[in-house]
């Protein structure tokens, strides 16, 4: 049985102006349904550049990426945009939610797009955020905030959930609430979860711990008991 | 130090957002461009107009006089201090037939082979083709535009007065050869002024040398000022320079005028006195002549009757000849019966005095017989005597015996002789008795003859007299019958006669009485001593350049305002964009002042470099644009372009400061802030409920997208105004555009369909006889082609407007029905139809507005005989070309004191096409009063023509809205897709395909578009009546309405911008790395 996500000897190479710079010099991996994976290295690390080629932002330059028996790596900007509709939900670091939408709006915005989403309100319910629903994203703290992208996320019903350093901009507490959010996303609705981090103490809540550093992988570590963030501390 | 780094910063910065840099670029250039451009044609378009002036030394002052000037004048005012050159003019209206239609030129004249450094040859001709006139008989024409009127050069022309007087009597000669055309700073523009003649209105102009001018009086002397060609004509310092020579003229043209007018004066009261005995004089004769008339008439009259009453008894007395023949007849027949008669009896006693005589005849030849024989017995008895006795032997006895035997045997026989004679006579008479009878009987028988011819005769001359005498009593009776026809018509033919010679009479006296109120009016000689701005061709072209300078103050405002709130929105942008380094540039220390220097060098390089790119584009091509297409109303030489530095620099600083006020604007929140504050992003604009949300009704039907964009619309106030105001004033210009067609485009439908619903106008002087008149009439009725057909007076009068006199039409009807329905009167707005009163007249529109008429009011108008009096108005009608003024004949003669008399027959055609209307024309042309035939068909056509060519307009507004709308758009485009990347950026990680991406940012522009655009209709009209109430022309009536498809086009056009910018753009938006959706806010 293949994997549900897996990358092929993937290198991405930027070309600014003479100098090639390699993001990622032949990157490979696998990723199971329903598994919590955190990608952790430093910054500059290669890690994003990862989460863009996986979330069909960027392409790869080389190398095959399947997810779900598709290779994606081969498709062209409209079958990404298509792949972006229906299979990915994105939790940005800034949450990147419409100033001009309020908190409804904002996950409508997404599931107005997709084939079978989740009941906005039941979602909006789920991130403990049913009253607030119909305030401004200005009016919500950033935990909120983060709330109504995950909310977003998650009501397009996606195979995938890629969080890019979703605490990176909250509080220890918030952020931690955040992180319980996506866990129980992931184990209650059996969605791929990545999570991008530059900070290691996440790693103990992972099924998975993907650890990059200079474009390459460092390490894959299967963690057999991943912790519940509640126990975690960083 | 700071500052070089500071100017690099800036220059990197221009080179790294161009586009930004180029918006501001472009729409200063354009608002420079359109400031500078339009307001630099006001100056280009005088500047030029004076270089004309002074090239072709046109008069500075120009001097007349009712009662004309003197070549003495002429010396006296060349001795005037400050007179440079002086030139005594003459002028004269003729008329020139072409093509059925009669032209009115002006003819002036020229020296004979001038120097054109001539300081005496004021109003130079400018030579367009051939040459001026070399010899007397030559001449040169206007260089005509637009109505040639096929003469070319080679051609003759012959001219006629177009009055009763002779040409001949004021030229050598009426005809001449063309050997050029010309144009002439004298006359400007296509309207050369009003006309006594023809059709009132000045068509062309043509030039002859000045000898063929017979009369002894100048027209007009033209005067240069020394000094005046240094100055711009258009200028208070011009007109500063000719005043004081101006005082000094016109006390010397005074003077010499009154001197003159005395003689002047008494003369033309001699004139008239002797007008007066002539016409007196004619009265009488006319008097005479029909009095004489009338007595042939009776006489003729009286004779018929004699010869009646002749006739009659000639008639009673064949009649009496025919009794008496007829009696006589019978009493010949009665004598004839007589006769016969009395024949008979006279046969009767013829026959029995025969059978009587016969008897007698028969006796008395028996007798005879016996006598005879008794006789022979005797004789024998006597011879046998005889013969015994001469027997010798005879016994004496015996021979006694004898002898007595003898004796009584002769006296037997003497007796029985007797007897027989007895008988004989008796036998004679009863022969005579019987041939007397005869004769008698052949008498009577004959007289009975006779008596019968005669019967027969006088039967047969009856017979004849009677069918002769028939004969020539029919032809006397039918003489006489003819006589009282001839009598009849005699009376008609008198009648009218009577009629016309009594309307000639009576015209002639009111021209004589108006003659002499006239002069016994003219108080003084009226001395005009006018400077130019009396001067129609200078004020008009004047007052247009005017206009155009109102509409410049106008017009660029709409860009400034666009620039100054692009130039907001652009630098608030890029002070967002850069809160950052203004942080770190701040935390680093530099002052406000350096940091905002930045901004406003970014700006201010941006606007320069804009301003005076689009100073020298603008100052070029809009007053060229501008000059040209003014020129197709004025005949002017080459446009003169000259640089305006201090307009240009004055646009260039006004569009940078605003640019600059906009920078500082936009980086000065941002300056007052403390550098933590600024290194921290800036918290996005606040989402907001906007009142729409208030309206369930309506926002719950929105999906998400829509409110999206509703709430962006109102969210940011800046760009809403400044689309709404830029894509406003692109629609607007658009409408101004369309309507101004349709408004200039209507006129003609309206004036010559819907007012004047007749299609041919048949002119013929006021003083042709009445019966010709009606001739006319007649005969243009019984043309096929035309199906009715009446007669009306129009009068070319005259009103003063600014010392002026200006032409205006007097229409008066035939009755006091009015034009009925060959003109419309009525009110524009409503068509409401305007009354036509007894005590009172209607006036058009346009010129009720000018001279700020309103109903009760008077106006003072000429009707072409030299003296105003005052109108009353009785209402105003719609009405576009020309002004008219329209009245009944009653209010006329009131008016006028004297009545008035047809002048043009209005018919409407059946068939309106030229071939139809043409041979109409010919048939017209042949009669010999008609003067001319216009044909409406024609003149609506090239009405429409000449304004056609006012369509650049619409070009030039186009062409700007399109640069108003892309540059706003543009603009707006680009600040939101640069505001709203990670929005952008978001939406497509999110999984929205291109499509999707550019409606949810478009959906905005377009709704921003079509709000605007629907404000610019507001706009657009307002903008419309002010374009139009400054271009509008002086005898013209634009309409004012703007068609609903106008409109539309006005919108759709727009609409088209806007997504013409959104297809450029596209590119860009599809360009947008998500990766954008990962950055930090900035």
């Amino acid at each position: 049985m293949s994997a549900y996500i897996e990358f092929q000897n993937v290198k991405k190479i930027y070309k600014m102006g003479e100098v090639q710079i390699e993001a990622l010099a032949g990157v490979d991996f696998t990723i199971d349904q329903g598994e919590f994976v955190v990608i952790a290295g430093a910054s500059g690390a290669g890690k994003s550049t990862i989460l863009n080629i996986l979330g069909g932002m960027d392409s790869a330059t080389s190398g095959k990426i399947y997810v779900d028996g598709k290779e994606i790596s081969k498709y062209n900007a409209k079958q990404l945009t298509t792949y972006r509709r229906y299979d990915i939900g994105f939790v940005f670091q800034f949450y990147n939610l419409v100033q001009n939408l309020t908190v409804k709006e904002n996950v409508e915005l997404a599931t107005q797009i997709c084939k079978n989403p989740l009941d906005i309100d039941e979602t909006i319910e789920a991130v403990g955020l049913k009253d607030r629903s119909k305030n401004f994203p200005a009016q919500l703290s950033g935990g909120e905030q983060q709330r109504v992208a995950i909310a977003r996320a998650i009501a397009k019903n996606p195979k995938l959930l890629l969080c890019d350093e979703p605490t990176g901009a909250l509080d220890y507490n918030t952020g931690k609430q955040i992180l319980k959010l996506l866990q129980d996303t992931c184990r209650q609705r059996g969605v791929s979860v990545i999570v991008i981090t530059h900070n290691l103490a996440l790693t103990a809540m992972g099924d998975k711990v993907i650890k990059v550093r200079n474009g390459k992988i460092e390490s894959i570590t299967k963690n057999e008991h991943p912790l519940p963030v509640e126990r975690i501390e960083y | 130090m700071r500052k070089k780094a500071l100017l690099k910063d800036t220059l990197c910065e221009v080179k790294k957002s161009f586009g930004r840099f180029i918006s501001i670029f472009l729409i200063v250039g354009i608002g420079v461009a359109f400031f500078a451009g339009v307001r630099a044609s006001v100056p280009v378009m005088k500047g030029t107009a004076d270089k004309y002036f002074d090239d072709y030394n046109l008069m500075d002052l120009k001097v007349m006089s009712t009662i004309g000037m003197t070549r003495e004048d002429v010396n006296d005012l060349k001795k005037v201090k400050g007179i440079e050159g002086v030139y005594g003019s003459y002028s004269m209206d003729v008329i020139h037939m072409r093509n059925n239609q009669q032209r009115v030129f002006k003819l002036m004249s020229m020296p004979l082979n001038p120097k054109e450094t001539d300081k005496n040859y004021i109003n130079q001709m400018r030579v367009i083709e051939g040459r001026l006139p070399k010899q007397a008989d030559e001449c040169v024409i206007e260089n005509d535009k637009i109505h040639q009127a096929g003469l070319n050069i080679g051609d003759t022309i012959t001219f006629e007065s177009g009055t009763d007087e002779q040409l001949k009597e004021s030229l050598k000669r009426t005809t001449y050869k063309i050997v050029g055309k010309v144009n002439t700073p004298y006359y400007l523009s296509y309207e050369k002024g009003s006309s006594t003649i023809g059709s009132g209105q000045i068509n062309n102009y043509a030039v002859i040398p000045e000898e063929n001018f017979k009369s002894k009086y100048l027209t007009e002397i033209y005067l240069t000022v020394q000094g005046s060609k240094d100055m711009n004509a258009y200028t208070d310092a011009y007109f500063d320079r000719i005043k004081p020579v101006k005082n000094r003229v016109t006390s010397i043209v005074e003077q010499n005028v009154d001197n003159r007018f005395e003689d002047i004066r008494k003369e033309a009261l001699g004139k008239i006195k002797d007008a007066r005995k002539e016409y007196d004089n004619k009265k009488v004769l006319f008097d005479k002549e029909i009095k004489k008339a009338e007595q042939k008439l009776v006489d003729g009259k009286e004779e018929l009757i004699y010869g009646q009453r002749e006739l009659d008894e000639q008639k009673e007395s064949i009649k009496e000849t025919f009794q008496d023949t007829k009696e006589y007849i019978r009493d010949k027949e009665r004598d004839l019966e007589a006769g016969k008669r009395e024949y008979e009896k006279g046969k009767a006693f013829f026959d029995m005095t025969k059978s009587e005589v016969d008897q007698l005849t028969q006796r008395l030849e028996e007798n005879k017989k016996d006598l005879a024989s008794a006789l022979k017995q005797l004789e024998k008895e006597k011879v046998s005597i005889d013969e015994q006795l001469n027997n010798s032997q005879l016994e004496e006895y015996k021979k006694y015996y004898l002898e007595q035997r003898k004796a009584t045997i002769e006296s037997s026989i003497k007796v029985t002789n007797g007897l027989i004679s007895t008988i004989d006579y008796q036998q004679s008479s009863a022969n005579n008795k019987l041939a007397n009878a005869s004769n008698k009987l052949d008498e009577s028988y004959q007289q009975m003859k006779d008596g019968e011819k005669q019967l027969a005769d006088a039967k047969k001359k009856l017979a004849e007299g009677k069918s002769v005498s028939q004969e020539e009593l029919k032809k006397a009776q039918l003489k006489i019958d003819q006589g009282y026809k001839d009598l009849e018509k005699g009376k008609k033919e008198l009648a009218e006669k009577k009629k016309d010679g009594l309307d000639e009479l009576q015209k002639g006296k009111e021209k004589l009485d108006a003659k002499e109120q006239d002069i016994k009016d003219m108080k003084a000689p009226d001395c005009y001593i006018l400077d130019r701005h009396s001067h129609y061709s200078y004020m008009d072209y004047g007052s247009a350049a005017d206009r155009m300078g109102a509409i410049a103050k106008v017009f660029p405002l709409f860009f400034f305002l666009v620039a100054a709130l692009v130039c907001l929105t652009t630098m608030t942008r890029m002070v967002d964009e850069q809160r950052q380094e203004i942080g770190t540039l701040k935390a680093l220390g530099y002052t406000k002042l350096d940091i905002a220097m930045k901004y406003v060098l970014y700006a201010s390089v941006a606007s320069i470099c804009g301003g005076i790119f689009g100073a020298i584009v603008g100052m070029i091509v809009f007053p060229s644009v501008i000059y040209n297409a003014w020129g197709i109303m004025y005949n002017m030489p080459n446009v003169q372009l000259m640089p305006q530095i201090p307009l240009a620099t004055m646009a260039i600083f006004l569009a940078t400061l605003i640019t600059v006020v906009a920078a500082v604007m936009a980086c000065y929140k941002e300056l007052v802030d403390v550098p933590s504050q600024l290194m921290r992003p800036k918290p996005p604009k606040d989402g907001k409920k906007i009142l729409l949300e208030r309206i369930p009704f309506i926002w719950e039907r929105f999906n998400f997208i829509h409110k999206v964009t509703a709430r962006n619309i109102f969210r940011y106030k800046k760009r809403f105004l400044m689309t709404i105001i830029g894509i406003s004033g692109c629609t607007a210009l658009l409408v101004a555009g369309f309507g101004i067609q349709d408004s200039i485009g209507d006129i003609a439908v309206k004036q010559y369909q819907e007012i004047y619903s007749f299609d041919m106008n048949v002119s013929y002087p006021a003083d042709s006889k009445l019966s010709e008149k009606e001739k006319l009439l007649n005969k243009i009725k019984q043309q096929n082609n035309v199906t009715e057909a009446t007669s009306i007076s129009i009068y070319h009068g005259l009103y003063a407007d600014s010392g002026e006199d200006k032409g205006i039409d007097l229409y008066v009807s035939k009755d006091a029905q009015g034009f009925e329905d060959y003109i419309t009167l009525r009110e524009r707005k409503s068509h409401d139809e305007v009354a036509l009163p007894n005590d009172g007249a209607v006036i058009t529109e346009k010129i009720a507005k000018m001279k700020h008429l309103s109903k009760g009011d008077t106006f003072e108008v000429d009707n072409g005989d030299g003296v105003k009096r005052k109108v009353k108005i009785a209402g105003i009608a719609e009405n576009y070309v020309g002004h008219a003024l329209y009245m009944t004949p009653d209010y006329y003669k009131q008016v006028f004191h004297r009545s008035a008399s047809d002048t043009t027959i209005l018919a409407k055609l059946n068939d309106t096409s030229d071939q139809a209307q043409n041979a109409l024309g010919n048939i017209l042309m042949k009669e010999d009063i008609v003067n001319s035939v216009v044909f409406y068909s024609g003149i609506a056509s090239s009405f429409e023509d000449t304004i056609a060519s006012l369509s650049f307009i619409v070009v030039v507004l186009i062409i700007s809205a399109g640069l108003l709308a892309f540059v706003v758009l543009y603009n707006l485009t680009n600040v939101n897709i640069s505001e709203r990347l990670r929005e952008i950026a978001t939406i497509k990680v999110l999984g929205f395909y291109d499509k999707e991406v550019s409606a949810y940012v478009y959906r905005e522009n377009i709704i921003l578009s079509l709000l605007g655009s629907f404000a610019g209709i507001f706009v657009g009209i307002g903008l419309h009546a002010l374009i139009m109430n400054l271009a509008e022309l002086e005898n013209v009536m634009f309409g004012r309405n703007i068609y609903g498809v106008s409109f539309g086009y006005a919108m759709l056009i727009t609409m088209a911008f806007a997504i013409l910018v959104n297809l450029v753009m596209y590119r860009k938006l599809k360009n947008i790395p998500m990766v954008e959706s990962l950055k930090s806010v900035e």
